[in-house]
């Protein structure tokens, strides 16, 4: 490890007080200490530090065979990832399909739509995520919660079909 | 020889149409979007209607049109929508010329047969799933070549989807200005005008005796014979300089510590120069972005006044404007950085005082660095600015999928 008059050097710092400053800090990240003399020495973060960047390079596992255990959530949840958003549920419509008020919805633009699907429309009021229902052929949308009216939807006013939502704790 | 079928994409009024998906809000209303550099980049359907245009600088348009909605260039949406639009044309073929961030080629040459339907449906088709998808709507040109795909495709504006074949190319050549077409600048028009060539088809039926004797450069020559119909102008299926170079990370625990975020976006910054100089090109303008917990993001976007990709540069003029998007008390997320406006590094012509000391000794110092890396691994060196957050977040796995946050859903 380098002296502190090393470090002026290095740095080019015209006082040694500068270079105990930049010393300090680096004990205050944990990366290196001070011995009884007050001489710097390592601490175990440099080596964490190794680790860090095998851990960048891949899904780095020390058991090769637990691999194949893993998923790529992102995948998992999307099924054609050129075509679908993101939306944040607002209020309790669809309750009863549970799905709640912070949740995230994922939906797919342009896809087939059918009766049963959860679609998500965007009308004057804005995106609205209800169940697509039919009737003697006509399109009506449904809550998921008895308190909330069926909505009537305008021609390409549906615009996409959820694919999946998910809900994070903390 | 088979005649190519080559197809052109242009995305109409691109940046503003992005914006009015990202916004339902801006949906029908007159949007122009370039706020942040007080010149209009692009203008919505409804504000071309009002009479938005090139011509008109951002004051006037303003002054003209009180109803008009400005916004900030969001050149992170901007650039997904259009790696989207690639990746959904390369469903279709493999062969797709990345020309623009909001144009691109393809050669659909004999996937007729492939998939059973007539070249026209097939544009169609990948038309509309582009339309379905993306939101946005195409201009689409088919033709014989790139030239004439791009005249084609925007013959009808917007959404439209034109043909050009040798039957009736001349009659389109016939209605267009020389100057309209594809890398003939004014200058070059006006050149063209005292040689009496006044619309594209005068240039196309001039003789190659003509062309040689009038010693047109390759460019113009190309041109010429595209014109006529032939193919010449090759797609470039592997882009040579790309586009631009983004370079983001999610951090976990999220934070609100001015320190820490700008520790992360120091070593976004990073490693964005790290592939600039793999790829030797050095950028002339970065934007960098700053995402919320709450799933919203700013962004400042910044000229490099020397063509640069040392992070030390880069670092100096985000941290003056860092302040203009953080925010005390909010958390972030994540944080980004893209570099663009690229030039080759050997096309670099070093100003002679000065500066060029200077930038002769950073590349000195990065050259060093990235042979260190090529020892120890990626950002075995790195500045002090960037050391909090390399060693204390985790960060969340480096394949990331981005999908466009469109906002709240009842």
């Amino acid at each position: 490890m380098p002296s502190i008059s090393e470090i002026m050097k290095v740095c080019k710092l015209a006082s040694r007080s500068s270079a105990f400053y930049v010393v300090n800090k680096l004990v205050e990240e944990g990366i290196v200490d001070k011995d009884s003399q007050g001489k710097i020495v390592p601490t175990g973060k440099i080596h964490e530090l190794k680790l860090l960047g095998s851990i960048r390079a891949g899904f780095a596992s020390p058991a090769e065979e637990e691999l194949a255990d893993t998923i790529s959530i992102g995948e998992h949840l999307i099924r054609h990832k050129e075509s679908s958003y993101l939306l944040q549920v607002e209020g309790d419509s669809m309750i009863d399909a549970g799905i709640h008020e912070g949740d995230m919805v994922i939906f797919e633009r342009g896809a087939d739509v059918k009766g049963g699907d959860i679609v998500v429309a965007l009308t004057e009021d804005g995106y609205t995520l209800k169940y697509l229902r039919k009737k003697n052929g006509k399109p009506y949308l449904e809550p998921a919660n008895e308190n909330y009216p069926n909505i009537y939807p305008k021609e390409g006013q549906i615009i996409g079909v959820v694919t999946a939502t998910f809900r994070t704790y903390k | 020889m088979k005649d190519k079928v080559i197809l052109h994409f242009d995305g109409d009024s691109f940046f503003a149409s992005v914006e009015q998906v990202m916004n339902y809000r801006l949906k029908g209303k007159p949007v122009v979007t370039g706020g942040e550099r007080g010149a209009i980049t692009s203008a919505s359907y409804e504000a071309k209607k009002l009479g938005v245009n090139r011509g008109i600088t951002m004051q006037e348009a303003k002054r003209l049109f009180p109803g008009l909605v400005v916004l900030r260039g969001d050149y992170l949406s901007y650039s997904i929508f259009a790696s989207r639009m690639y990746n959904i044309v390369r469903e279709f073929t493999p062969l797709v010329d990345e020309y623009s961030i909001d144009e691109c080629f393809a050669d659909v040459t004999g996937l007729d047969k492939a998939y059973g339907m007539s070249y026209e449906e097939l544009a169609l088709k990948i038309k509309s799933r582009l339309e379905a998808s993306l939101g946005v709507t195409y201009g689409v040109g088919m033709a014989p070549n790139k030239v004439l795909a791009k005249v084609a495709s925007k013959h009808h504006k917007p959404a439209g989807f034109t043909v050009i074949s040798q039957k009736n190319r001349e009659d389109f050549l016939r209605e267009l200005p020389v100057g309209k077409v594809w890398g003939i600048g004014p200058s070059s028009s006006i050149a063209l005008a005292k040689l009496n060539i006044f619309n594209a088809l005068d240039f196309a039926n001039k003789s190659f005796a003509w062309i040689e004797s009038h010693k047109l450069t390759k460019p113009f020559q190309e041109m010429w014979h595209e014109l006529r119909g032939e193919y010449v102008k090759e797609l470039n299926l592997v882009s040579d300089i790309p586009h631009s170079i983004i370079k983001s990370r999610t951090f976990s625990p999220h934070s609100n510590d001015r320190a820490v975020v700008f520790s992360q976006l120091s070593k976004n910054i990073e490693a964005a120069c790290i592939k600039a100089r793999r790829n030797d090109v050095r950028a002339k303008e970065v934007y960098f972005y700053l995402k919320t917990s709450n799933f919203t993001y700013k962004g400042f976007e910044l000229p490099l006044v020397n063509a640069t990709s040392s992070p030390t540069d880069i670092i100096r003029v985000v941290k003056e404007y860092f302040d203009e998007v953080y925010q005390k008390g909010v958390t972030y997320r994540a944080t980004g950085v893209s570099l663009r406006k690229f030039v080759q590094e050997d096309e670099i012509v070093e100003d002679l005082f000065g500066e060029s000391v200077e930038v002769e000794k950073q590349k000195k110092i990065f050259e060093v660095v990235d042979s260190l890396a090529g020892k120890y691994g990626e950002q075995s060196v790195y500045l002090g600015s960037s050391m909090h957050a390399l060693l204390n977040t985790r960060n969340v796995p480096h394949k990331t999928i981005d999908l466009p946050f469109l906002g709240k859903v009842k």
